[in-house]
């Protein structure tokens, strides 16, 4: 009988299409702005995770998020070094710094400070696909994130191509030319402001807000010792917040999800694409049965029971469901294929597409359940009237 | 229980609505209609005939009076267990036929079978064999609305005979055919469907095909006020029009 009834819901192309059309596109919807959601969001926290040696991040307790962490300075490094289980703690200077562009632009970046003596908080070896991290040790050199150097940083030719900066290539930053030693691969940041190492002391040449102080302190536990306790410990003896990386990582996730204006645009999308969605399958599905109740009734009459007739619209609305929610993954997958190479940064997460069949589901089984009602009262002697 | 007719009515009334806006449909209907006989109720829009019909399909209950169909009381029994009697004793020849547009001919008379919970391909397969009964073999995977009217209520018998039920019950099965066609689907009607144990009654307004009836209930204002007998005669059927004689109710 199921078989029958899908044949039923399909036969009537018009219906199905739209029914199968308002899923899609609500599920496209639902599912393309909680991927760019989540992409944006886990940008937040790109350097936590571009930083994988690194176990503990000390910042001011009122830090909101890592552009925003109040300076510290040494008496605080030698604070945290004392801590028992630290094992190393070094200064890292996270600044926004003014840069000229190649066509003489003024715009922005994002400067890691790195420490001199250990170059910690530098890209990893596996990330560097030009140069050497040990180069920046030579006078007024720099890496650059390779995203960014063959796009906001390249050279534009006359005739409107982009000239990727290069290694060898000089960028002026805060007045001063320096050279580039290195790209790197990295996690976009929020603003997508290109993604510059330099050592600190270096930094603190070009940039006299700088000085010698520095916002972040990272640091390792030694061999055996818990990273959560070290946290506490150091929390106690200096008063600065100490996380470790997954906390921080969720401490600056939920600063933007709570504490900005960013999730609730996301969600009014979202919220716009399930209910796009409903009322187009909704209105459709419910004007299938409209349109088929003489067929119900007969069936009714004919001696199907209540449970199987609604059992039968589940099943037609649990269909077209699944139609409709693949053909929007995929729609939304190609659309995702598309940003490949592009600044924008978009995650489609099992989590993502669980959440969205959720939504779909709610809505056709809702919009059968809605119709199903109104089949239990229809009235099987309606087939005899004209 | 053996031995009754399958339809049998004492006394049966049915009211719609309530107070000064109550339409009295059935006004104390008495009726049997025995084995394999072909009832015919005529009547005018309004008489009652609808309400009635729907009462001996099992859809509708009365509000006072005995049904019994097949000796069951239907009244007794919860509304899934009147479905399934339905599902196993009722066909039904709807006047606009209620095919599934979608379904092909072979699916929409596999569908009673399906109901009562056969399997897909036995429904299939029983199906095909009543679709050549009416003749309509060569039409399995048409679908119904490629067929002409007289071809649609051939499917429309086809599948309220496919699994063999007992009570038959017909509206206005010719009135959307011309003459040739209403004759045929008659003799079909006549063909394969009065047997024993089977009782077969029709509502129309055809008197075209009167002369197919065994017996023809007048009903007026919820009342039937007149029932004539008569002698079914294959060679005038198509041509005769109902005996005078009215038997006293």
């Amino acid at each position: 009988m199921m078989r029958t009834a899908l044949t039923m819901l399909v036969g009537d192309r018009s219906k199905f299409l739209g029914i199968v059309f308002g899923l899609a596109f609500g599920t496209l919807l639902m599912v393309q702005q909680g991927a760019v959601f989540r992409g944006v969001m886990v940008l937040v926290y790109g350097h936590v995770t571009d930083t994988p040696q690194v176990e503990l991040w000390i910042t001011d307790p009122g830090m909101p998020e890592l552009d925003r962490s109040e300076p510290l300075n040494e008496r605080y490094l030698d604070a945290v070094r004392a801590v028992d289980g630290v094992h190393w703690a070094v200064p890292l200077s996270r600044r926004q710094v003014m840069l000229r562009l190649s066509d003489g632009e003024v715009g922005s970046a994002v400067v890691m400070g790195i420490d001199d003596a250990t170059l910690i908080g530098a890209p990893s070896v596996d990330k560097m696909v030009a140069g050497s991290v040990q180069d920046l040790r030579r006078p007024d050199t720099i890496i650059v994130d390779q995203h960014s150097a063959s796009t906001h940083l390249a050279t534009i030719r006359p005739d409107g191509s982009r000239q990727p900066l290069s290694v060898g290539d000089s960028l002026q930053i805060a007045g001063r030319r320096m050279t580039v030693v290195g790209l790197c691969r990295s996690t976009l940041n929020l603003v997508l402001l290109p993604t510059i190492y330099m050592l600190r002391s270096h930094l603190s040449a070009i940039d006299i807000n700088t000085d010698r102080a520095f916002n972040i302190i990272l640091a390792g536990v030694g061999p055996g010792q818990d990273p959560e306790v070290a946290c506490r410990r150091i929390a106690a003896t200096t008063g600065l917040a100490a996380r470790t990386s997954a906390a921080i990582s969720r401490h600056v996730y939920d600063y933007y999800l709570y504490r900005t204006g960013i999730p609730a645009n996301f969600a009014i999308a979202v919220l716009l694409g399930f209910v796009v969605g409903a009322a187009i399958a909704g209105q459709t599905f419910n004007q299938y049965v409209h349109d088929n109740r003489r067929i119900f009734a007969a069936l009714k009459a004919m001696g199907m029971r209540d449970g199987r007739l609604v059992g039968m619209l589940l099943y037609q609305a649990l269909f077209a469901a699944l139609i409709g929610y693949g053909l929007g993954v995929g729609a939304a997958t190609a659309f995702g294929a598309m940003l490949a190479g592009t600044d924008l940064s978009y995650r489609l997460e099992p989590e993502l597409l669980a959440i969205v069949l959720a939504a779909v589901l709610m809505i056709s089984l809702s919009a059968a359940a809605i119709c199903a009602r109104n089949l239990l009262r229809l009235d099987p002697a309606q087939v005899f009237r004209s | 229980m053996a031995g009754d007719a399958p339809i049998s009515l004492r006394g049966v009334t049915r009211t719609f609505g309530s107070g000064s806006a109550a339409v009295q449909a059935l006004r104390g209907i008495n009726l049997e209609v025995p084995d394999g006989e072909l009832f015919m109720l005529v009547g005018p829009s309004g008489c009652g005939k609808t309400t009635l019909i729907s009462i001996v399909a099992g859809i509708l209950r009365q509000d006072a009076g005995s049904v019994r169909l097949l000796g069951e009381d239907l009244a007794r029994l919860p509304g899934r267990l009147q479905a399934d009697f339905r599902a196993r004793n009722v066909g039904f020849v709807f006047q606009q036929f209620n095919l599934v547009p979608t379904l092909t001919v072979q699916e929409n008379v596999a569908l009673p079978l399906q109901i009562a919970g056969w399997r897909r391909r036995r429904a299939m397969d029983r199906a095909a064999a009543t679709l050549a009964l009416v003749g309509l073999e060569a039409r399995l995977d048409a679908p119904p609305d490629s067929l002409s009217g007289g071809q649609q209520q051939r499917v429309a018998i086809a599948r309220a005979i496919v699994h063999d039920p007992r009570i038959l019950v017909c509206d206005e099965p010719t009135s959307a055919l011309d003459r040739e066609k209403g004759r045929q689907v008659m003799d079909l009607l006549r063909a394969i469907a009065i047997r024993p144990g089977r009782a077969l009654i029709v509502v129309t307004h055809d008197t075209r095909v009167f002369g197919y009836s065994d017996r023809i209930a007048t009903m007026q204002d919820g009342h039937i006020v007149r029932l004539v007998r008569r002698r079914f005669d294959p060679a005038t059927a198509a041509t005769a029009e109902p005996a005078p004689a009215t038997v006293p109710l």
